[in-house]
């Protein structure tokens, strides 16, 4: 079999039937319906334009953050479906999900050859590749596991004290092992990325995913 | 991953306590591998040492062109030996190799070591045979160690079936190692250091038997205490990472990896065909099963001989006596790095030194407890004896700076007693300088006390003892 990405609408049935903590998003194909839609989300938004054919959103230039304000969403709206047109995306959809603000950290998982399904967790955005912070486990894992993989980076101490934003060690290190069970269990998943996945003390929350399988 | 088809357990046993040994390619040649091979077992080493001594099982030479070797009469082939054979070690070219197992296996000999190389390690043709060779040895349910390896020696058993140089003293490590050479200069480092071994493996190709079935078999071996392993790069490292999570909850399990960097995987490729894992999927897997990873070899056998030599501390709440400030606080530093907790002493314990009458004035009557350059010997016994006797106490740190009146022996034997009189509590020492401590350092070693030139390295044997991390 060979590999591929799966596409965002499988990747979303796959998480959320299996209970992962997904970003509130609508999604429609007709920009009108999406924006009536995402009224009840409030503002900030991020916008994405989905296509079968796009697996890289950011770097097609289909993802729009910081919207604010109806007029902002439409005319968003409006120029990613021009961009999708041009790149010949093929069928385009727009989602569009509530911006969140907290501590950004990575959970993935992969295959290693010779140790089979491992995870990986780190610190995301300007950090993860400053730093390199991330430590890595065998899957499937225990909470202790879990709480070890979290206390061998500086992610604490990090988001801790310098962006005031403090890490729910508790939902991270639950999400850390859903990722492992998910790996272990499924045969056909090679690699997982949840990057970014927000957390603010109260939970977390998988922003954007990528999931390979062969 | 790689899934082996595992063969008997007791074919392992039986290679590790063999009864009988078998040298095939036996040597005339004082220079060779296969003469070196047939010393070791009917004298007990190549290069004579003080723990060499001779295999007490039965021992066949085979050498078809060849009367007598070393006092033993050769036989044309294995199948001429009338009696059981337990273990043939193969000292032969490579391409001759799967025939003379394919004999082995006729004769009914339980396990067989290779030390050839020219297999999987030089690729194509190389592989092949090692196919073939692992194929006979299935076929037959022999048990297979190497091929390209050094041996097995079993110092307390008098067991060598190997061609490295000497013999190390008998104890209670066992060293499991990826590369013979450096298995073999760690021999000539043990003699010096007394690094005592239960058990010396080099696995090689590890063609069969590897680096997970030895630790298996130390699990339940009586004469190990401690696990040590040199590797490269695993095969099958989800299965060695079950094995070893099982295995170090009964042993400390302590490993160097080789292959660390780009540069280091591609010599670990060509040195034993093995692959060199990714070194991040290799610590997390390693720090989830309990296997303490070490950065150097010193540092492998430092703390392997720590951890077999001494009790664990039921604690962490350690305590440093020490005639010299500068060591005191250099000790305390590490110990708070490596996360050693050096426990504060209470009033009552002061009260129990200066009831001793032996302390100085000027005594730090504090944690680091520094007794000052003109300590006597009876100074340092009576503060070891009174921090020692403290319940809340765990472990010692015993620093000796050499002074004008300092007396290395006389304080190395007090150490002794102490060692003797509170057998649960974990002593280490050190002895600093060189030259006039050595006859206290020479004392430590004798009486199996853990004795470093450095703070740092004692700070590291306590950190092992006492689980911090």
């Amino acid at each position: 079999m060979a590999r591929r990405i799966l596409s965002y609408l499988e990747a979303e049935r796959l998480l959320s039937k299996s209970g992962f903590p997904l970003v509130k998003s609508v999604r429609s194909s007709d920009p009108g319906e999406v924006a009536r839609k995402s009224g009840k989300l409030g503002f900030p938004l991020v916008v994405k334009a989905i296509a079968p054919n796009f697996t890289h959103k950011t770097e097609a230039g289909l993802v729009v953050t910081s919207v604010h304000g109806t007029y902002e969403l439409a005319q968003t709206l409006a120029e990613l479906g021009a961009r999708a047109k041009k790149i010949r995306a093929g069928k385009v959809e727009f989602v569009v999900q509530k911006q969140l603000s907290g501590a950004e950290v990575i959970i993935g998982a992969n295959r290693d050859a010779s140790f089979g399904p491992t995870v990986l967790f780190g610190l995301g955005g300007i950090y993860a590749e400053l730093l390199n912070e991330v430590s890595v486990r065998l899957a499937p894992l225990t909470v202790e596991d879990a709480n070890g993989m979290i206390e061998e980076t500086k992610a604490k101490r990090l988001l801790g004290k310098f962006r005031n934003f403090s890490l729910d060690e508790k939902e991270t290190a639950k999400l850390i092992i859903k990722t492992g069970s998910l790996i272990a269990k499924n045969k056909s998943i090679q690699e997982i990325d949840f990057n970014p996945v927000f957390t603010d003390g109260l939970g977390c929350t998988i922003v954007d995913e990528r999931i390979v399988v062969e | 991953m790689k899934q082996k088809q595992k063969l008997s357990h007791s074919g392992l046993e039986t290679l590790m306590n063999p009864r009988s040994v078998a040298v095939i390619g036996a040597s005339r040649e004082p220079a060779s591998v296969g003469f070196g091979i047939l010393k070791s077992l009917v004298e007990g080493c190549v290069l004579r040492s003080a723990y060499c001594k001779p295999f007490l099982g039965r021992v066949y030479a085979v050498n078809p062109h060849a009367e007598m070797i070393l006092g033993k009469r050769c036989f044309k082939r294995i199948s001429d030996v009338a009696e059981d054979v337990d273990v043939a070690i193969i000292s032969l070219p490579a391409k001759i190799v799967p025939s003379v197992a394919r004999e082995c296996g006729q004769k009914g000999v339980k396990a067989l070591i290779v030390v050839a190389a020219g297999f999987a390690e030089t690729g194509g043709e190389g592989a092949k045979l090692q196919a073939e060779l692992l194929a006979i040895c299935k076929k037959f349910k022999m048990r297979l160690l190497g091929p390209n390896c050094l041996g097995i020696l079993r110092p307390g058993s008098n067991y060598n079936a190997s061609f490295a140089l000497s013999a190390p003293p008998a104890g209670q490590i066992a060293f499991v190692s990826q590369s013979g050479a450096l298995a073999d200069s760690i021999l000539d480092w043990a003699l010096s250091e007394r690094y005592a071994f239960s058990s010396i493996v080099s696995l090689g190709n590890a063609a069969d038997l590897d680096a997970a079935d030895f630790l298996e078999f130390f699990e339940k071996d009586d004469q190990t205490k401690v696990i040590t392993l040199y590797l490269e790069g695993l095969d099958d490292g989800r299965r060695f990472f079950e094995v070893a999570k099982r295995v170090g909850g009964k042993k400390p399990i302590l490993l160097l990896k080789g292959g660390r960097t780009g540069a280091g995987e591609k010599a670990a490729t060509s040195h034993t065909a093995a692959l060199a894992g990714d070194w991040r999927v290799f610590q997390g897997a390693m720090r989830q099963a309990g296997v303490a990873l070490v950065d150097s070899l010193e540092e492998l056998f430092d703390t392997a001989k720590t951890l077999a030599t001494q009790p664990r501390a039921k604690g962490n709440a350690i305590t440093v006596v020490t005639n010299g400030g500068g060591a005191g606080v250099l000790a305390s530093d590490y110990c708070a790095r490596l996360g050693v907790n050096l426990v504060p002493l209470k009033a009552s314990t002061i009260a129990k030194l200066d009831a001793t009458k032996k302390m100085h004035p000027a005594y730090s009557r504090r944690n680091p407890l520094d007794i000052v350059g003109d300590a006597l010997p009876q100074r340092y016994e009576a503060a070891m004896e009174v921090l020692l006797a403290e319940e809340y106490v765990h472990g010692l740190i015993v620093i000796q700076t050499l002074q004008t009146m300092t007396d290395a022996k006389r304080d190395a034997e007090a150490v002794v007693r102490m060692r003797a009189k509170y057998p649960s509590k974990p002593i280490v020492c050190v002895f600093m300088g060189g030259h006039y401590s050595a006859p206290g350092i020479k004392i430590l070693r004798d009486a199996g006390i853990p004795d470093f030139n450095d703070p740092l390295k004692a700070a590291k044997a306590m950190a092992a003892l006492c689980g911090a991390s």
